[in-house]
């Protein structure tokens, strides 16, 4: 008797030790992600990092098809009125929220949602940009909310307001009865998945509701996302079936293939670039007159300079097209990019008076997705010195390098950017190209002309062709060397069926369906 | 058995530091330029590998064995200029601290236990989000984990050494203090520090591997054997030499070292023996 | 012996204070968190109302007596990320993961390395004895990220033995502290070889081989138990130099310890965690040598004298 227990117990333990570990269970979804970002729950508490794992949660007014195209989500719809200074959005009825007390959705959730994004010690990445722009909010009925604003924006649904941004709905009176540790509590919102636990610097798992939810019906009873910094880690818990989702480089492509893993392609979500500091041409302080690139032509030069599509198919696994701007813009599908032409970036060179080239640093970092911007630098200083520009890389962290480009100085050197992935490509160019932007790298009258009448533009035809104008200007002004409209790739493992990327930041976790 | 292996490794040795000096001039190919389109070639005995480039390329299409040789130069110049730094500092220290005695070296040993508590790699990524990495911000990060040793165990030596007769002879014969540290001490010393030294050009290549890998070692394009390995580290199945031939390199210099530092120490000072970890 | 211990606390003190004052002048010349958390087209007003918001809009010396006087009081700030959270709640939680794993890669490089000492001794000279040495030079020259990957794609990827990463079981241990743990193999392995042949060729081990004792027990009672104090020696530092790998080692394993910690708040300027960690790290590491002073002074009378 004795000797049985004991026999059983020791191949029970020899199994565990043999036993294929911590494979994902039935059920889980396992995505590994290089970082959670904060870590917090409320949408104005953290970058938009944080929406792998917050979208399952909190629901947004507006979401968006594949094509970014909008379609109704907690509003039913809505209208714009006013030139374009008021929103009013028809909600829902009936949509309930994960916690009992907070009944379903009405406009008093969304106008707390709204204010609470915007407030001062709001940490979400469009903060700023929406206090300059929201006016006040009313209420005229529970399903009703008309948002009323200081300056027309005529996207503000697929903008601001939509599922690519971070307007999350969250429940106002249970945010209000958590008050100061609101940030870091179970969330409640409408989405089809609650919080389980989260656990600092390690991961996020989330399990679903008990309910049938009106816009989606995940798979999955659970969603695990962990944090993997390293990338090569990734790649082998993708490889052990430890991880079913994960984001991956480039050069991981072809052993994941082989290994009989599936890519799944955001299309253009990302926009390397190379910008080109203190070209702020309309503010004395941060436009500096010494740099080579303060001259049109040496900008045109360095564009010309790249084999962009060489970078491409040789870093980028062919996965992108040549950029003909900073970001990819629908309107600008008409602009067309530099060719790679290193005699005519001589010509221009010697031109402009540099017929020896010059020496110029570029600063570079890694991020996701971007982790092939270092490479890609020097992939471009190679181009360069082909042409006598001799560029130094530093690579650096994008906090300290953000901290310099944004210190309103007159700045001597380029960095690699990885673009704005903007649904409303209008808040792209404000970003990159206006005066107003700290962050603005180059700016001219002539733009803020342009950004001027395309503002007071209310005609929707006219207004795209307004900013197809500025994206040609933008191209022949050089206003970045503009490397490539990048996909996003992602691996999946075998368990894993139907899933689509919709545009950056729209993960669509909720309906990543499983495999047969 | 022993003897073989000490010949080997200071031929081994030998090789390196030539490898750093000349190699450079020997072979056609740029370290710092290649070609994106030859990006990832596998060595020549691999297939799709060419005796274009015999040990393969890297990720952008530069020549491995270039880049092999121009990073033993790379990672010898921090090797020499840390272990120069740190040696010299801590020696100094070491030894001023250890003659002077008293509350002075109290005071300087208890700054050399801080010095070896110090979150070294913290340290650097500090100073790397400061100024950016360089190779002096290497050396600076390297020096400053490194030099206590060498003040620890010139102090012990110097402790020791003071109190010989011949000191107290060269003191009450009115030699100065600096002329006693120079023409007596260090004569002293010098032998035991060798060895330290020696046994520290592995800790320094394999410390500036992890620091290329956390993003602050050599900055590119420049290649050090740490910084080569860490480039490869994504690709050690697909392009497996990227990571292994600066690995075997590695190895092979760390070994030698050791070996030949093990033969000095039973030479010079048997007492030391492995008391050098 | 009182004098002593009370003596040796003030220094301790005393160096956690400059520690404090290094970290903080350190952290605060590396550039400031307000860029990182302000919009992509965010104005200067944005700019100041954050400064302000963050305090970081006094004087530097102010700062530092204020964060000085709180650290005191046991207040460490609050991360300036979003979540607020208490930076010193923030460290603790992530300790027990560093330390578990430092003190099982400790504990395999003791038992490892000693046992390989010990072997190594024994057979100076021999093929033995050399295997070894290389086996334990190897790990010294092998960069760890390097091999925590290369283990990761054998182990787990090939063989499916164990878990890739990851905090958890048992199992989920086994490769980090592997990893972490053969950087010092070398050093303990040279270490006991080196006091075992001194031990092997004393007086005392002679007499007893005189005497008839057997090999074994010259061996492990007579030899091993003196060739182990100048591991003790050792081990605070060695204890240091797993704390410091980890920063490597945890980004390689996914593991939620306080080196990860470290890194993540550097990237994001998170000044009040980054001194919060350091001072953490600093202050074991003061425990830790604290402690084996004390051990000395208890089991050596002679060093009390010599203090």
């Amino acid at each position: 008797m004795i000797h049985t227990t004991r026999a059983a117990l020791l191949s029970a333990a020899a199994a565990t030790c043999l036993a294929l570990p911590a494979l994902a269970a039935d059920g889980e979804l396992v995505i590994a992600t290089p970082t959670l970002s904060d870590q917090t729950m409320t949408p104005w508490s953290g970058s938009g990092q944080r929406k792998t794992y917050l979208d399952l949660v909190y629901e947004y007014l507006v979401y968006l098809d594949p094509e970014g195209n909008t379609e109704p989500g907690l509003a039913e719809s809505w209208e714009m009125s006013n030139e374009g200074k008021t929103w009013t959005f028809h909600l829902r009825e009936g949509v309930p929220f994960s916690d009992e007390s907070c009944g379903d959705v009405t406009a008093e959730d969304v106008k707390y949602s709204i204010e609470r994004l915007v407030a001062e010690d709001s940490r979400a990445g469009p903060a700023s940009t929406m206090r300059r722009i929201i006016d006040t909010i009313d209420t005229p009925d529970d399903l009703t909310v008309v948002v009323n604003l200081k300056a027309p924006d005529f996207l503000l649904d697929k903008g601001y307001f939509g599922e690519a941004q971070q307007l999350g709905i969250v429940c106002k009176s249970y945010i209000e009865g958590l008050a100061a540790g609101a940030d870091t509590a179970a969330p409640v919102g409408t989405g089809p998945y609650v919080l389980d636990h989260s656990t600092d610097g390690s991961e996020v798992v989330l399990t679903l509701r008990d309910i049938d939810h009106w816009r989606v019906s995940p798979d999955w009873e659970t969603v695990a996302i962990r944090i993997v910094p390293e990338e090569a880690t990734r790649v082998a818990m993708l490889q052990a079936g430890e991880a079913d989702i994960a984001p991956v480089s480039f050069d991981s492509i072809a052993g994941l293939k082989d290994a009989g893993l599936r890519i799944v392609s955001a299309e253009k979500t990302w926009s390397p670039v190379i910008r080109l500091g203190g070209t702020v041409q309309t503010d004395e302080a941060r436009f500096n007159k010494e740099n080579p690139w303060s001259d049109v032509r040496v900008r045109q030069a360095m564009n010309y300079a790249i084999d962009k599509q060489a970078i491409i198919d040789e870093l980028f696994a062919g996965e992108g097209t040549v950029a003909n701007g900073d970001t990819p813009v629908a309107a600008w599908d008409s602009v067309q990019p530099y060719p790679y032409d290193p005699d005519k970036a001589r010509e221009l060179l010697a031109e402009a008076g540099y017929p020896d080239g010059f020496d110029m640093t570029l600063k570079t970092f890694a991020t996701t997705p971007g982790a092939e911007l270092p490479l890609m630098a020097e992939a471009a200083a190679l181009y360069w010195a082909d042409v006598g520009i001799n560029a130094t890389i530093e690579p650096g962290d994008w906090p300290s390098i953000r901290t310099e480009w944004t210190s309103g100085k007159a700045l001597d050197f380029a960095m690699t950017h990885r673009g704005f992935p903007f649904p409303n490509p209008e808040n792209g160019v404000e970003a990159g190209f206006s005066t107003q932007s700290l962050f603005a790298s180059f700016t001219s009258d002539d733009l803020e002309a342009l950004m001027a009448e395309l503002a007071a533009e209310t005609d929707p035809a006219a207004r795209t062709e307004k900013l197809t104008e500025i994206g040609q200007y933008i191209r022949d002004q050089a206003g970045a060397v503009f490397m490539v409209l990048a996909n996003e790739p992602w691996a999946v493992g075998p368990d894993v069926g139907e899933w689509v990327i919709d545009t950056a930041y729209v993960y669509n976790f909720d309906t990543v369906g499983k495999a047969e | 058995m022993q003897k073989y292996s000490f010949y080997a490794a200071i031929g081994l040795l030998i090789l390196f530091v030539l490898t750093a000096l000349v190699g450079p001039y020997l072979i056609e190919h740029d370290p710092l330029r290649g070609s994106l389109r030859a990006r990832l070639d596998p060595p020549f005995w691999i297939e799709g590998g060419s005796i274009e480039h015999i040990l393969g390329t890297d990720r952008l299409g530069r020549d491995m064995l270039a880049r092999l040789v121009q990073g033993a130069r790379i990672s010898l110049a921090v090797c020499v200029v840390v272990i120069g730094i740190a040696g010299s500092i801590g020696t100094a220290i070491g030894t001023f601290s250890g003659y002077v005695g008293g509350w002075v070296d109290r005071l300087l040993m208890r700054i050399v236990d801080l010095a070896l508590s110090l979150p070294v790699i913290l340290l650097a990524l500090l100073i790397g989000a400061i100024s950016g990495p360089s190779f002096a911000n290497i050396v600076i990060v390297i020096s400053l984990v490194l030099w206590s040793q060498y003040a620890r165990m010139s102090r012990g030596e110097a402790l020791r050494v003071k109190n010989e007769d011949y000191v107290a002879l060269a003191r009450t014969s009115g030699l100065g203090h600096g002329m006693i540290i120079f023409r007596h001490i260090l004569p002293n010393i010098a032998p035991s520090l060798i060895v330290v030294a020696t046994l520290q050009v592995g800790v320094v290549i394999v410390l500036e591997a992890s620091l290329s890998f956390l993003g602050v070692g050599v900055p590119p394009p420049n290649p050090s054997w740490g910084s080569m390995v860490a480039d490869g580290r994504g690709l050690v199945v697909t392009a497996w030499w990227i990571s292994l031939f600066p690995g075997i390199a590695i190895l092979l210099v760390v070994m030698a070292v050791n070996i030949v530092g093990d033969a000095l120490t039973d030479r010079i000072n048997p007492a030391l023996r492995g008391r050098t970890a | 012996m009182l004098r002593q211990i009370t003596g040796r606390l003030i220094e301790a003190f005393a160096a956690l204070l400059l520690m404090s004052l290094v970290i903080f002048l350190l952290s605060r010349v590396t550039g400031d968190p307000v860029a990182l958390l302000l919009s992509d087209s965010a104005t200067e007003a944005d700019r100041q109302m954050l400064i302000e918001q963050l305090h970081l809009d006094q004087p530097m010396w102010r700062q530092y007596l204020s964060f000085v006087g709180n650290a005191l009081q046991g207040d460490f700030g609050q991360s300036v990320n979003a979540g607020r959270q208490d930076a010193l709640d923030l460290v603790m939680s992530r300790l027990p993961a560093s330390i578990s794993l430092a003190a099982v890669a400790l504990a395999f490089t003791l038992v490892v390395g000693i046992a390989m000492g010990v072997v190594a001794a024994v057979t100076r000279g021999s093929w033995i004895d050399v295997l070894v040495r290389v086996i334990a030079l190897l790990g010294q020259s092998v960069p760890s990220f390097w091999l925590g990957i290369v283990l990761i794609y054998i182990v787990s990827v090939k063989w499916g033995l164990l878990p890739t990463s990851g905090y958890g079981t048992w199992q989920h241990y086994i490769l980090p502290a592997l990893t972490l743990g053969t950087f010092t193999l070398a050093a303990v392995t040279r270490l006991v070889r080196a006091s075992m042949l001194d031990a092997l060729g004393s007086e005392y081990v002679k007499l007893a081989r005189v005497k008839g004792v057997s090999e074994a027990t010259v061996i492990f009672k007579h030899a091993l138990s003196n060739s182990l104090i100048p591991v003790v020696t050792f081990m605070g530092a060695f204890f240091a130099t797993m704390i410091t790998g980890a920063v490597v080692v945890e980004t390689v394993f996914a593991w939620p310890g306080i080196g990860r910690l470290a890194y993540e708040s550097i990237v994001s300027r998170d000044f009040p965690v980054i001194q919060t960690v350091v001072l953490v790290i600093t202050a074991m590491f003061i425990l830790a040598n604290f402690a084996v002073d004390m051990l000395y002074l208890a089991i050596d009378p002679r060093m009390r004298d010599a203090g």
